[in-house]
């Protein structure tokens, strides 16, 4: 627990418990209430996968504390802050904010084939039950003996625009942010003129500081606005709309506070949603795996030709091929040996960490964000930095996060050790063959050494100087060159 | 359909794309937070449903809505009425109607919605449509009226939904033959059904195919019609009484009528799907190749479940036991002729013309409106498969004669 606060790690396990209880109402409400629970003959609740969110043993919805904390902060900031229901902000809105999520996950499960979604029963059952989650959802915030009237009206109001966001944020993914949009850099969604001076704002932070890490991509500024565009719908806007929906209900009407609160979460949604798209580019030991998510799930972005920020970079770089040519294949599964190279190759070209690195100075931005509307002699200033400054450590430390670190650092080293090689190579090479037959024989290591020393021995013979360094060519498998060597397949340094 | 008819569909038409106008350009303005415009195709987010308003095809259910106003209030389509009748609801009704074609495309693989791209484009799209329906109607209508329009459509949408599981989990070859059936419907659910309809469509079917006495499947399969096609007619009739601030109770016949006329539909439509593909003509939403679509999705609808009453064994069981993929042109045409031996196309169609007479014993003969709606129940005699069908039997009596 490396960037997490252990005062937000407990905050969240307060609200999760908390959103379970409210689950808990909602199940025994559908069960006497709603039509669709009617029809099964098991009697059971048919939306396991919202139970699984909320539920599972180690979950700690993100969402939900999200608007959780708004609430706090909005408690803090105003002591005089009058509130009729606590629990409406503590338990109800982090429970639906969840269910939102849960729909979301069942469309986007169609969408992008993900979570085993791939037959058409399953296809099926998925759009029938996101169908009859959004419907149950309508109804339940209708019910006047949960919701008074005017607050259920509010729900209904922001709960409805915030699906529609998302469907249209993934209306832009199909439509603008695909390989083919990329290569003609023609797109089949004009710009959607929101003349929304906080969400042009929003975006235009983090394009600037996209560009100053990674300034090949001003060349493509038509696309990354596009994907921005994309991001900011589909998953970003949810935060600042529930910060509205929150706004709203507590009848806080000061455009300072909204602003501020708007850049915030824009940004922070726009932080975790990068976040979510780099980590989908790790090999499936290193997948995270959520409720929604397998480990087959790696690599998606690549498979539904989705260009997202990392291969965006990498796109730009020009640095290999093959996740070109893997976009292109439309494969439906890659092999453990097909996600190892495109890995190595999104390593080699820099683009993942570049990509990983915007995220980190996102996260410093949010946090700037948020120091700038707590004002120094706020007596929870402290707390507030703990658990809502906090929210988005995950963009410093992830176990994905973790993996591309420690596989980029054993990429250095090999790279390091190959060179050292090289130059020994030339120097010693009477010993070689005095040694070989030695250490063929102690080390897998040092095998795969002396098939690299072999593989430079015979570039060098093709007298094929190479004008780069030959990242790819020293830890092509020997067995390509000379097949009697190896047998197994080859592990690289970073699996 | 007389030329009355037809005319005065053809003004339904036209009201209907006014509104459908209306709510483009609302959906254009800077009112609304997500205009999106498709280079070259700007209203392509409703493309389906432009194609309903504005395609050759008659709006039938438009004008069947504006036709139960002007039976209620006793007056003729030409009288002046309130916008919410004569273009509001019938423009309504067409939506819901697209909504239910993208779900039914998906579900069904229709209208080549086969593709992963194809399937999430209709995923998108319905879900949109259903949004920015509802919140076009919040502007348009005042808040009582909103109110009781929006609750009918979620219910309509709900209850077809429910129709559509329903289909899935009993209506297959799979529950035919093993008489097994994956859902059942408590009390709750079965308040939306009306079991005067569905008797008397009982009745009748019985009559003509009494293999079919003591079939659970026939009960499920009725059920199920009655949710995915029908339950929208008498909804419709309820919700125009109660806007016009009658009760629904008055006009007890009326709902009947219209309950049973949905099942007629739905009937006709199930054994329109026996045209062979390179005799059926492509619509807004189906293409050729949707022909047979329920003999490939092993759906069992009336025609099928009289046919394999009939016939134990045979080339038409076969396929439903052992064949994985489309059927094939000369298939399709092998199920038709088997369907045809067995006497399950004329048995099907004496059902569907005795559901017609049955109809048009429920409407007030008194009524100025009568006619229109007696011909709308013609549509027995003159249906796509009727058409089709009489085309064959005549080329089937030259090679005879030849």
């Amino acid at each position: 627990m490396s960037a997490i606060s252990i005062e937000r790690y407990k905050e969240m396990a307060t609200v999760q418990k908390a959103i379970r209880t409210e689950y808990k109402l909602f199940k025994s409400w559908y069960c006497k209430h709603d039509l669709s629970f009617c029809i099964s003959m098991k009697e059971e609740f048919p939306f396991q996968l919202l139970k699984k969110r909320i539920c599972g043993r180690k979950q700690r919805s993100l969402k939900a504390y999200f608007s959780f904390s708004i609430f706090k902060f909005l408690l803090i900031k105003d002591k005089g802050l009058k509130v009729n229901d606590k629990s409406l902000f503590s338990r109800k809105i982090p429970f639906i904010a969840e269910l939102l999520m849960t729909i979301q996950y069942y469309d986007n499960q169609i969408l992008d084939r993900k979570g085993g979604v791939v037959s058409d029963q399953a296809i099926i059952n998925n759009f029938k039950l996101s169908k009859l989650l959004r419907a149950a959802l309508h109804d339940y915030l209708d019910d006047e003996n949960i919701f008074e009237l005017k607050t259920g009206k509010i729900l209904k109001k922001w709960v409805f625009t915030i699906l529609k966001q998302v469907d249209y944020g993934q209306l832009l993914e199909k439509n603008n942010n695909l390989f083919i949009n990329y290569k003609t850099d023609l797109y089949g969604i004009g710009s959607n003129n929101t003349n929304d001076y906080n969400i042009e704002k929003c975006l235009e932070k983090c394009k600037k500081q996209i560009l100053e890490i990674a300034p090949e991509l001003k060349e493509k500024d038509q696309f990354l606005t596009k994907y921005l565009d994309r991001v900011f719908w589909a998953g970003a806007s949810m935060y600042p709309a529930l910060v509205e929906l929150i706004l709203e209900l507590l009848n806080i009407k000061g455009r300072d506070v909204f602003d501020n609160l708007y850049h915030f979460s824009g940004v922070l949604g726009i932080t975790l949603q990068l976040v979510n798209d780099n980590t989908d580019n790790v090999t499936r030991k290193a997948f995270p795996r959520t409720v929604a998510k397998k480990s087959e799930d790696a690599f998606s972005d690549i498979r539904n030709q989705n260009i997202t920020l990392p291969l965006l970079i990498h796109l730009q770089k020009n640095s290999g091929k093959y996740i070109e040519e893997s976009i292109q294949s439309g494969v439906p599964l890659f092999s453990l040996r097909q996600e190892k190279l495109i890995f190595k190759e999104l390593l080699d070209s820099g683009a993942l960490l570049a990509s990983k690195e915007i995220t980190k100075q996102l996260a410093h931005l949010t946090e700037s964000i948020l120091s700038e509307m707590v004002s120094e002699n706020w007596e929870k200033k402290p707390y507030i930095n703990l658990t809502l400054g906090n929210i988005c450590g995950i963009a410093y430390y992830n176990n994905a996060y973790g993996f591309i670190e420690k596989s980029a650092k054993a990429r250095v080293r090999r790279l390091d050790e190959m060179d050292k090689l090289k130059t020994n190579f030339v120097k010693k090479q009477p010993m070689l063959g005095k040694a070989r037959k030695l250490i063929f024989e102690r080390s897998r290591r040092a095998r795969r050494l002396l098939a690299a020393i072999q593989n430079i021995a015979i570039s060098q013979k093709q007298s094929t100087t190479p004008k780069q360094r030959p990242t790819y060519l020293l830890i092509e498998p020997l067995n390509k060159i000379e097949k009697k060597v190896l047998t197994e397949e080859p592990e690289y340094g970073f699996a | 359909m007389d030329s009355h008819n037809y005319n005065e569909m053809l003004g339904m038409k036209k009201e209907i794309q006014d509104e459908y106008q209306a709510f483009e350009d609302f959906f254009s303005s800077s009112l609304n937070r997500f205009t999106i415009q498709q280079e070259g195709e700007p209203s392509f987010l409703f493309s389906l449903l432009k194609r309903r308003v504005f395609h050759g095809n008659p709006v039938l259910k438009a004008y069947f809505t504006r036709k139960i106003y002007d039976y209620i209030k006793l007056k003729s389509i030409e009288e002046e009425a309130d916008a919410l009748f004569s273009r509001v609801l019938p423009f309504g009704i067409e939506a819901l109607m697209a909504i239910q074609y993208y779900d039914n495309q998906i579900l069904d693989r229709k209208g080549r919605v086969t593709t992963p791209a194809l399937i999430n484009n209709n995923l998108i799209l319905s879900h949109l449509l259903q949004q920015n329906l509802l919140e076009y109607l919040e502007t348009r209508l005042p808040g009582s009226a909103f109110n009781l329009v929006a609750r009918d459509f979620r219910l309509i949408l709900k209850i077809v939904d429910i129709g559509q599981l329903t289909e899935k989990q009993n209506n297959l070859f799979s529950n035919y033959r093993g008489n097994t059936y994956g859902l059942q419907w408590n009390e709750k659910v079965c308040e939306y059904i009306d079991d005067m309809v569905l008797q008397e469509v009982k009745d009748i079917i019985l009559n003509i195919a009494p293999e079919l006495n003591g079939s659970t499947f026939l009960d499920w399969y009725l059920r199920r019609i009655y949710f995915t096609g029908a339950f929208i007619y008498p909804q419709f009739v309820k919700l125009i009484a109660k806007l016009l601030g009658e009760e629904a109770t008055n006009h007890r016949s009326l709902v009947h009528f219209s309950g049973l006329y949905g099942m007629f539909l739905q009937i006709v439509n199930d054994l329109t799907d026996f045209i062979p593909s390179d005799e059926s003509a492509q619509s807004v939403v189906k293409n050729q190749t949707d022909a047979f679509s329920d003999m490939n999705t092993k759906n069992i609808t009336l025609p099928l479940l009289i046919h394999l009453e009939q016939q134990k064994d045979g080339s038409v069981r076969n396929y439903l036991e052992n064949k994985e993929t489309r059927l094939t042109r000369e298939e399709e045409w092998t199920v038709l002729k088997s369907l045809i031996s067995s006497g399950s196309v004329d048995k099907t169609r004496k059902i569907i013309v005795n559901l017609c007479t049955a109809l048009k014993k429920l409407l007030d003969k008194e009524n100025k409106n009568y006619p229109l709606f007696a011909n709308m129940c013609d549509f027995a005699y003159s249906n796509k498969f009727e058409n089709f069908y009489g085309r064959y039997l005549r080329r089937n009596s030259r090679k005879s004669f030849e």
